[in-house]
């Protein structure tokens, strides 16, 4: 479904665990997409089709599911990167991933093209679409975030959710630097905080007020 | 009268004085194949910097004559084989040990030789790396991607990996003649010694 501008969202609504997919529809080099954490090809438990239902979905609204130029990971977990390698495969399309997650991303048998990092990105020839890269670690130590200031919309990953943030318990977890990256966000000026996943919510928290109501209260357990 | 009876240390002994005796070749294949490995081992900790220069100074080891030899020579080997065209500093490092071992004229005329190759190497690797950088940055701007955010992961260029090979078949055979002569020249000094 189109959430705003060219920014489509894909939620998970399987049983199984799979993240939320996002996609920036045709903004790239002869219409080509970006896709935001494609998730799992299959998922684990019950091999319900991820990738497949993702093709599904943006096939319904117009989208050319091969007609992918770019993939940003926010992280390396499989559930969030897994059906990249399928994508660059089929489509020929780039993968981007921070640079501390690319040693795993690879045993996961991943390859990164682009090392993803803090700054600002461009996608497009004319007019581009200007967005902002975080470093974000906390739930993994090469976690990215992605704004897109002129919406107002932040690409969360697995750092913040629906009154709750990533856990923190996997390899390269730590609490304190999850804190501090949240705490930094919550500076953005966000209209549409886009969750990694559908966690006792959908995972779009939509509305200045309903975002700061969240980061309130993140702030008031986390206390930052 | 009952015979003595026997300790098994005195059985092993009898039966170890039954068995045919080895060959001077045996027993040098079987001494290297004992201390081979403690000059590999060497070799490989004081690369890694677990050793100091010092500590290469066989004639404090244990080991006496013949033993200490092989020690030696299997040192010097792992070392020269260290000498590598993409590592100035496992380079660097293994003729710091080569020189603790056998300092001479012969062994800084190839350190400055395999230095100089090096150093054109980097030169020119860098050129053309800079050169590889600039077509795929080109190439992702004509896709639409550009911004501090993204960096080139050069490894996975086509373009570079290939450009890249290119300079180390010219480079490579150039390294390993040094190190061919300079392996010789060690070895004649230790049949020397």
């Amino acid at each position: 479904m189109r959430l705003v501008g060219d920014l489509f969202a894909y939620l998970w609504s399987g049983r199984d665990n799979n993240c939320n997919r996002y996609v920036l529809a045709g903004v790239l080099k002869e219409g080509r997409h970006v896709v935001i954490d494609p998730g799992h090809v299959k998922t684990p438990a019950l091999r319900e089709a991820g990738l497949e239902n993702l093709r599904d979905e943006m096939g319904r609204d117009g989208l050319d599911p091969d007609a992918i130029g770019l993939v940003l990971l926010t992280h390396c977990h499989p559930d969030h990167s897994e059906a990249a390698r399928v994508i660059r495969e089929k489509t020929g399309a780039l993968v981007a991933i921070h640079e501390a997650e690319a040693a795993i991303y690879a045993r996961f048998g991943g390859t990164v093209d682009l090392f993803l990092g803090e700054g600002s990105l461009a996608l497009g020839t004319e007019s581009p679409l200007e967005l902002q890269v975080f470093h974000s670690p906390g739930h993994s130590p090469g976690h990215t975030t992605i704004y897109w200031p002129r919406e107002k919309v932040l690409v969360a990953g697995d750092l913040i959710f629906y009154r709750s943030t990533g856990r923190v318990d996997l390899p390269g977890g730590d609490p304190r630097a999850l804190r501090n990256s949240i705490a930094r966000l919550s500076e953005l000026e966000i209209e549409y905080l886009l969750c990694g996943h559908p966690y006792g919510h959908p995972g779009i928290i939509e509305g200045g007020d309903e975002v700061r109501r969240n980061f309130d209260f993140l702030r008031s357990y986390l206390r930052f | 009268m009952p015979g003595k009876i026997k300790s098994t240390i005195e059985l092993a002994m009898e039966k170890a004085a039954r068995l045919p005796k080895l060959t001077k070749e045996e027993r040098r294949s079987q001494q290297e194949r004992e201390y081979r490995p403690r000059g590999r081992a060497l070799a490989e900790r004081f690369l890694a910097g677990d050793l100091a220069e010092g500590d290469l100074d066989l004639e404090r080891s244990g080991d006496q004559g013949k033993h200490r030899e092989i020690v030696r020579e299997a040192l010097l080997a792992s070392l020269c084989q260290a000498i590598d065209l993409e590592d100035a500093a496992a380079t660097a490092r293994a003729f710091e040990g080569i020189r603790v071992l056998a300092r001479d004229d012969d062994v800084e005329q190839a350190s400055r030789r395999v230095n100089g190759i090096l150093r054109d190497y980097q030169e020119e690797r860098e050129r053309e790396l800079a050169r590889a950088e600039e077509a795929e940055t080109a190439a992702l701007r004509a896709l639409g991607v550009s911004g501090s955010a993204i960096r080139l992961n050069m490894e996975r260029s086509e373009r570079w990996r290939e450009r890249r090979s290119e300079l180390q078949e010219r480079y490579r055979p150039r390294v390993d003649e040094v190190k061919r002569e300079l392996g010789d020249h060690l070895r004649r000094i230790l049949s020397l010694g």
